[in-house]
């Protein structure tokens, strides 16, 4: 079994902001780093407040209760939803044997990506889930 | 009977993208300790000592590891190493020469067990250590001064 090498990483967050609805796509906040079409994405990981309590930017992640009401949406440059609503939890490496999510490498559009409640219970207004994106940059090693 | 590897995974192995969990670690691993100053706060950052056989040019970072209290309760100089129940609060940066972030790393993220036993693996080519910093987010942290070890694996680069 193989499992990632990091060779640069982003944490990013999406903010369950104004009101929490089943079904609303809340976005990703933008990272400027991440929007150079010389980037190419090829893994994902996400946190829970067990992991990671509060994000660098100081806003609270999710409770581990409640990462199996979220699905989450990545889009490419071409606005293909090249990753669609898959269950966070499944992304949350702890839980899953401690291997990291691998995808075919793609440049990320990430102000179209987005997360999705399927279940408000547990989820507070302006928490946020918290992903860290694993990418590399065409032609560096 | 031959092994078959589908294409993907092909360019994964060879682009340094991933790697068989059991394969091996590093040459060489360093226990590095970090001691927050005394009046560190939450939300600040705290930086490594210079250790240049760890920079870039010396050296590619094969993995890092948090070594927390259950796998060893002492640091080697006998302080007692930081709770892991803080690890939440706190996230490794690291950073190249420009100070540009290459890598940010949730302290539990790097914990093996809570991670099954497996080790993240990294292939750092173009930090600098002394640039690189920890940084806990929340205020639970409060001024402990208390070590946070780190077991990091690396290459050593050859020089002309």
């Amino acid at each position: 079994m193989n499992n990632l090498i990091i060779k640069r990483s982003q944490l990013i967050e999406a903010q369950f902001t104004g009101s929490v609805a089943t079904g609303k796509k809340y976005p990703f906040t933008q990272v400027p780093n991440l929007s150079r079409n010389n980037i190419i994405i090829y893994g994902f990981e996400a946190f829970s407040a067990t992991q990671l309590a509060v994000t660098p930017s100081n806003n609270t992640v999710v409770a581990a209760s409640a990462i199996d009401q979220l699905v989450i949406t990545f889009v490419d440059d071409k606005n293909v939803e090249r990753v669609y609503q898959i269950p966070y939890y499944t992304l949350v490496s702890s839980l899953n044997g401690g291997f990291i999510k691998m995808v075919k490498p793609f440049i990320l559009n990430l102000t179209r990506c987005y997360v999705q409640i399927t279940s408000t219970t547990g989820i507070n207004v302006d928490e946020v889930a918290s992903l860290n994106i694993y990418y590399s940059i065409i032609g560096e090693d | 009977m031959p092994r078959i590897i589908s294409p993907i995974l092909n360019y994964f192995l060879a682009n340094d993208m991933a790697k068989d969990y059991t394969d091996v670690q590093g040459e060489m691993s360093a226990l590095v300790r970090l001691t927050p100053p005394t009046l560190a706060g939450y939300q600040e950052p705290m930086y490594f000592d210079s250790q240049t056989m760890l920079d870039g040019e010396n050296a590619t970072i094969t993995g890092i590891e948090l070594v927390n209290q259950t796998e060893l309760s002492h640091s080697p100089n006998g302080e007692v190493t930081m709770d892991s129940v803080l690890f939440p609060y706190g996230v490794l940066f690291i950073s190249d020469i420009k100070n540009q972030i290459i890598a940010e790393l949730p302290l539990t993220s790097l914990q093996r067990t809570t991670n099954n036993g497996k080790l993240l693996f990294t292939n750092f080519n173009t930090q600098l250590w002394a640039n690189c910093y920890v940084e806990f987010t929340q205020a639970p942290f409060s001024s402990p001064t208390i070590p946070l070890l780190f077991n990091v694996y690396y290459i050593p680069k050859q020089k002309n």
